[in-house]
C-alpha cells in the first residue's frame, strides 16, 4: 500500500460521519432516480397495454378526400397492422338548455368490427 | 573547504524576472548571474523583496524567468517546457520551505516515503530520517513532533532522493535559534556527507557563517559576494 493510499484511507476514516452522511445522500439520490425510471418504464408498458387492448390507434391523419382504395394502400405499409377510415365532420347545434350554440363533432362508424 | 575547482552544477546567466499586475512592473529580478559548484554550501543573504526566493525558485524549476538561461549539468533546461522542469524538479532538486508542508495524516516515516515511492534511486526513509536525527521518531505524526522536528522530515523528504540540489528558502525561519541549529546542522550534514550543492535562503546573517560562499542580494542583484575562509559549525552560532 502507498503513502497515498494510506493518506486516503486514514482520511476518509477520519471524517467517516461527513463519509457516510455523503454516501447516504447518494444512495438516496441514486434510489430516487430508480424509482423515477422504474415508474416512466411501468407508465410505458401500461400505456402500450392499454392501446393493445382497447385497440386504440398510434396515429392518426386527416384528409380531405381519402378514398377506399387509399385505406388499402395505407394498410399494405410495412408496420401498419390496421388502417381504418372514418368521416369526421363539425356541426353547430342548437340544443334546449344552451344559449350558445353548441359545437358537435360527428364520427362515423364502421359498418362492421374489423376481424384481427 | 575548496570548492573551486569542482565542476558547475548549476549556472544561470543574465536571469531577470518582472512581476506584472495589471500596468505596474515588479522587478525581481534584475540581471542575475549565479554559479553552483558541485557539492558547495551558498548563503543567500538578503532583506525582504531583494529577489532571493525568487532566483531560488527560478533555479529549482519552479518559476519560469522573463528572460535568461538555466544551465543543469552543461544542459540548458527548457523553462517553458512544463514536463523538463517537472523531471528536472523531481529528479535533481529537493526544496525545504520555510514552512514544513508535512501531510498531517501521515507519519514521518510516511511523508518521506511519498518522495521515495516515485524517486529513481533513493534512500530508505528510514535512511534519510536518521541522518537529521530522527530515527527515533520514525513512526510519530506531525503533530507529535516539535517545529524543528518538522522541518528535519522536511528535509529528510527532501534529501531522500539524493537530489544533485538542495534548496533551502528560510528554513530557520519559523523556528527559535536552539532549534533553528539542529536544522542547519542536518543542512551541514547532508552537504557534506552526500555532496548534495545546497542553496540556503535567509535574511539571518549569522547563518552566512556556515557556507562556503554567500552572495548578498538588494534590489533584485548580486551586490557582493564574499567566500568564508572557514565554515563555521551551526552549534558555535547564535541570534
Amino acid at each position: 500500500m502507498t503513502s497515498l493510499d494510506r493518506k486516503l484511507l486514514r482520511e476518509l476514516w477520519r471524517l467517516r460521519a461527513q463519509v457516510l452522511a455523503i454516501a447516504l445522500v447518494i444512495a438516496s439520490g441514486t434510489a430516487l432516480l430508480i424509482m423515477a425510471l422504474t415508474t416512466i418504464e411501468a407508465l410505458e408498458k401500461t400505456t402500450a397495454a392499454y392501446y393493445e387492448r382497447t385497440r386504440f390507434a398510434d396515429m392518426f391523419a386527416e384528409a380531405r378526400r381519402a378514398p377506399e382504395y387509399l385505406r388499402r394502400d395505407i394498410a399494405d405499409i410495412p408496420g401498419v397492422r390496421i388502417a381504418e377510415t372514418r368521416i369526421v365532420e363539425g356541426a353547430i347545434l342548437d340544443m334546449a338548455g344552451f344559449s350558445e350554440p353548441v359545437v358537435a363533432r360527428l364520427i362515423s362508424l364502421p359498418e362492421r368490427a374489423l376481424s384481427f | 573547504m575548496e570548492k573551486d575547482a569542482s565542476a558547475t552544477a548549476l549556472q544561470a546567466r543574465d536571469l531577470i524576472k518582472i512581476y506584472r499586475m495589471g500596468t505596474v512592473e515588479v522587478h525581481a529580478l534584475r540581471g542575475v548571474d549565479v554559479d553552483l559548484r558541485d557539492g558547495e554550501l551558498v548563503v543567500l543573504l538578503g532583506p525582504s523583496g531583494s529577489g532571493k526566493s525568487t532566483l531560488l525558485n527560478i533555479l529549482g524549476g519552479l518559476d519560469r524567468p522573463t528572460s535568461g538561461s538555466v544551465v543543469f549539468r552543461d544542459r540548458e533546461l527548457d523553462m517553458n517546457n512544463a514536463r523538463t522542469l517537472n523531471l528536472y524538479r523531481r529528479n535533481h532538486v529537493g526544496f525545504v520551505f520555510q514552512f514544513y508542508n508535512l501531510i498531517p495524516s501521515l507519519t514521518a516515516r510516511e511523508n518521506v516515503a511519498l518522495v521515495t515511492e516515485i524517486a529513481r534511486d533513493p534512500m530508505p526513509p528510514s535512511e534519510a530520517l536518521a541522518m537529521v536525527g530522527l530515527g527515533d521518531r520514525l513512526d510519530r505524526f506531525p503533530a507529535q513532533l516539535s517545529g524543528g522536528e518538522q522541518q528535519r522530515v522536511a528535509i529528510a523528504r527532501a534529501i531522500a532522493k539524493r537530489p544533485d540540489l538542495l534548496l533551502c528558502d528560510e528554513p530557520t525561519g519559523a523556528l527559535d535559534s536552539k532549534t533553528g541549529i539542529l536544522v542547519l546542522d542536518a543542512i551541514l550534514r547532508i552537504n557534506r556527507e552526500l555532496g548534495t550543492t545546497t542553496a540556503l535562503i535567509t535574511h539571518n546573517a549569522v547563518i552566512a557563517e556556515i557556507a562556503n560562499r554567500v552572495l548578498y542580494f538588494a534590489d533584485g542583484r548580486i551586490v557582493e559576494t564574499r567566500r568564508n575562509s572557514g565554515q563555521r559549525a551551526p552549534s558555535e552560532l547564535a541570534w
